[in-house]
């Protein structure tokens, strides 16, 4: 939290470059190559004008170095004319002088991320490549005190990566800076001086955590608010213990941002950074930033731990910011409120999201940091996984009555910006939950023989069960580690249940099953490898392996209910969010050792529920002419779910068949 | 041959008489008579005599008046000083009034001068610019890097760069 701001991290800011001249001429420079471009006062104007269109509350200059501008209490008076607030990105020279500083706060200046790369002139003057210290220096002694939302940011590079804590006795006397920590990007300067600036990002972490260690405990001595410490742009499973203090564009509220000459304002976004595939299934894959592409490339992935034995949500909210419309009547593309002045460009992919409902149109807008920007697109457009919550409960539990599920709309069909657009939405009044599961439904009802069922939560399936088990045709055998299966006791006399977790569960060593079911429990298995090789070695040849379960998923809801059910107590279950080709991968390992047959496939997509299934047969390790299973254990006898069925297995999400086994 | 003397009714420290030059020097505390009132009265004495105004030290000036003609009678001399004294008094008290009034004045002027343009319309006021003083820079830090060095521009760096990679080996 940063201190000493009138300002909530809820105000959205639009970034406007004016241009790339700096009175400074840093080495990492990202701007190295294009520093004699310049907007021209018009254009920046008009930007600022179309950012308060937007919507936006606060614009805030950047470049280059915005402060050698001459034109800049004219834009600060043309932002506050507006009705924004002002902030700036820069190296705070000119901000020395108190005359300056004042004047911008009448224009209500509140914002400053102001770059300070070292505590001493000669550490800071030799990054920037210029005497620059002093007024940068003095500029934070003017405006400390002032109520600005004020940050310093310190670029690291190997010139200055083993003197932080320098930085930090320099800040010491200002309780209400935010001192921010950023790994270099190598772009621009850092891409042309690679070697001679890059630090390795594990010593960047390192370097950083001790210069926060010691930050924190000279403010705890001094009994003082601040100054507060952050990082940005290294990897969480690199500061372990540290994540809460991670910053970016989109802690400090940035929406949009606009270079010069550009046409309109894009969304800030983390496309020069990637999470590699290590990082696949890692716990903080939604707020890690990942490492830049350039460093990437160069170094690889080698120094990254990711992190699997964390919870992550399984949903995220998406808040009513704002009705855009009570009147619309349009019915195609031409008449889309985003291609008629709104514009297609602002917009976030995954994080805004317009609804239509008749004439009604409203925008919504996730800051989720549980999923990160590719991950919420893909919920939103590949997998379609976006739901209006029209309950009133923290948390949805009955899927077919509490969520309806929001579709591409017609409007889109044969619109040019189709797949760069975020599209509008309109609800399905289609019931996807129940019509999805009687496919499941299906198959437990074919089921005969010994049945192990993992993870059997409340027993929803008790209806297709109980009657099969009190009638022999089978054997049930539950295990639930929650304190559901006590209810469980009592109203299923036929089954054997076993509260424990499924890497806990203990069975005699020749205990067999024909049916494993894995429903709606796949991504609540700390180690699904584990359990599938202690498992799949207890299938009787001709038996099946069921797994069942969610993607992660969007819901649309006010900013009350968001509210009431983000304080809500819940519990996070979920350690992964596989979808089926995950779940695929994962059991990929275990297909030649225990003869694994695809039967039944089907993959979540834009017209579906959020449920996938993956259904095997497991041959096992004997020859396909050995003999069936023992007396102890009856076939299956129905041709409709018989593992030896001689029917092609179904893929229902291709309406295709796969290849016989 | 010293001739220097004073009037037996002012003082030899205010005023020395010197009759073999004609001249009188009238010296004045700076605090009582500002510098502006002094070269106000001693300019109505401009035709009949020789003015010199210096400083014999700090917080002093010293005003000497030569007549330009012969002075029969030593009451001649005596009668400019007593001239340069009200007129001077004059100067001075003008100039207090000038100064209590200044911020008046200068409404009152400004006033007229708007007046005659008429009221400002809502679309005047929402195009003036109130900020339309230049930012003072007096250490020079609003300069660019390149300028600031030495340095070319960059784009001129970049085409030199440009020409020296095609220049023939």
């Amino acid at each position: 939290m940063r201190l000493g701001s009138l300002y909530t991290a809820t105000r959205v800011k639009a970034l406007i470059k004016v241009g790339y001249a700096c009175n400074e001429h840093c080495s990492f420079c990202h701007t190295l190559e294009v520093r004699h471009i310049q907007g021209s006062t018009e254009e920046i104007d008009a930007k600022i004008r179309r950012a308060a269109a937007l919507g936006h509350s606060m614009i805030v200059l950047s470049g280059g170095e915005p402060t050698i501008r001459p034109e800049l209490v004219h834009w600060a008076t043309l932002s506050a004319s507006l009705g924004l607030d002002f902030g700036l990105v820069t190296n705070g020279q000119m901000l020395a002088y108190p005359d300056l500083v004042d004047r911008l706060i009448e224009r209500r200046l509140k914002y400053v991320y102001l770059s300070l790369h070292g505590g001493s002139r000669k550490i800071h003057n030799l990054m920037v490549r210029s005497d620059a210290y002093d007024a940068a220096y003095a500029a934070v002694g003017n405006l400390s005190g002032r109520g600005i939302d004020f940050s310093v940011n310190c670029v690291i590079t190997k010139h200055n990566v083993d003197h932080l804590i320098g930085l930090v006795d320099a800040l010491l006397p200002y309780p209400d800076v935010a001192v921010k920590f950023s790994m270099v990007e190598p772009k621009g300067g850092g891409d042309k001086l690679f070697d001679h600036l890059m630090p390795r990002i594990s010593h960047v972490a390192r370097r950083v955590q001790e210069a926060i260690d010691h930050g924190e405990a000279r403010v705890a001595e001094r009994r003082a608010r601040g100054p507060s410490f952050s990082h940005g742009a290294i990897p969480l499973c690199l500061m372990a213990g540290y994540e809460d203090r991670f910053d970016d564009l989109k802690t400090h509220a940035y929406r949009t941002m606009i270079e010069v000459g550009e046409p309109d304002f894009f969304p800030v976004d983390d496309l020069n950074k990637l999470q590699p595939d290590p990082c696949r299934g890692c716990a903080l894959a939604g707020p890690c930033p990942g490492l830049y592409r350039g460093y990437f490339d160069e170094f690889g992935a080698d120094e990254l731990r990711p992190i699997h034995d964390r919870p992550r949500s399984n949903s995220f909210n998406y808040k009513l910011e704002k009705l855009v419309s009570l009147a619309f009547e349009g019915s195609s593309h031409l008449d889309c409120p985003l291609q008629r002045g709104l514009g297609v460009t602002p917009w976030d992919r995954g994080r805004d999201l317009f609804v239509r409902n008749g004439p009604r149109v409203a925008r919504f807008r996730t800051e989720t940091r549980d999923f990160s920007d590719r991950e919420i697109s893909t919920i939103k457009h590949e997998l379609g996984q976006v739901y209006l919550d029209a309950s009133r409960k923290p948390a949805p539990d009955d899927f077919a009555r509490d969520l309806v599920q929001l579709v591409r709309s017609p409007l889109c069909a044969e619109c040019p910006e189709r797949e760069r657009c975020t599209g509008m939405f309109e609800p399905l009044y289609e019931d996807v939950f129940t019509r999805d599961d009687a496919e499941v439904r299906e198959l437990l009802a074919g089921l005969r023989g010994d049945v192990l069922d993992i993870g059997c939560g409340e027993g929803p399936y008790a209806d297709i069960l109980a009657p099969l088990a009190e009638s022999g045709r089978i054997h049930y055998v539950g295990v639930e580690p929650g304190e559901a299966i006590v209810g469980l006791r009592q109203r299923w006399p036929w089954a054997e249940l076993h509260q424990c977790s499924a890497e806990r569960l203990e069975l005699a060593p020749e205990r067999r099953f024909d049916h494993v079911l894995i429903l709606r429990s796949w991504n609540h298995l700390a180690d699904p490898s584990a359990v599938l090789a202690e498992l799949l070695g207890r299938v009787r040849p001709g038996g099946t392996l069921t797994v069942v379960d969610n993607v992660a998923f969007g819901l649309a809801r006010t900013r009350e209910h968001a509210r009431l059910a983000e304080g809500s107590k819940a519990e996070l279950e979920h350690h992964r969010n596989d979808d089926l080709s995950d779940a695929e991968r994962r059991t990929e390992g275990f297909a030649e050792r225990f003869d694994l047959a695809p039967l039944l496939r089907r993959a979540v997509g834009p017209s579906t529920s959020n449920q996938w299934l993956l259904r095997y047969r497991v041959d096992g390790e004997r020859p396909a002419s050995s003999p069936t299973s023992s007396p102890t254990s009856s076939p299956t006898s129905s041709p409709t779910s018989s593992p030896t069925s001689s029917s092609p297995p179904r893929d229902d999400s291709a309406g295709e068949p796969l290849a016989p086994s | 041959m010293q001739s220097t003397t004073s009037f037996s009714d002012i003082p030899e420290a205010v005023v020395s008489v010197d009759a073999s030059e004609r001249s009188v020097a009238i010296t004045l505390d700076a605090e009582l008579y500002p510098l502006q009132a002094v070269y106000g009265a001693a300019y109505i004495f401009i035709d009949r005599c020789y003015v010199f105004v210096d400083r014999p030290q700090p917080g002093r000036y010293r005003v000497t008046l030569a007549a330009k003609q012969d002075v029969a009678e030593p009451e001649a001399l005596r009668a400019v000083v007593g001239e340069f004294a009200n007129e001077l008094l004059a100067c001075a008290w003008r100039h207090q009034i000038t100064q209590d009034n200044r911020v008046a004045i200068e409404t009152v002027t400004v006033q007229a001068i708007a007046g005659a343009m008429g009221e400002p319309s809502l679309d005047d006021l929402a195009d003036f610019d109130f900020t339309d003083e230049a930012l003072d820079d007096p250490l020079g830090i609003a300069q660019s890097w390149e300028e600031k060095h030495g340095r070319p521009a960059p784009a001129k760096a970049e085409a030199e760069a440009k020409s020296e990679e095609e220049a023939p080996a």
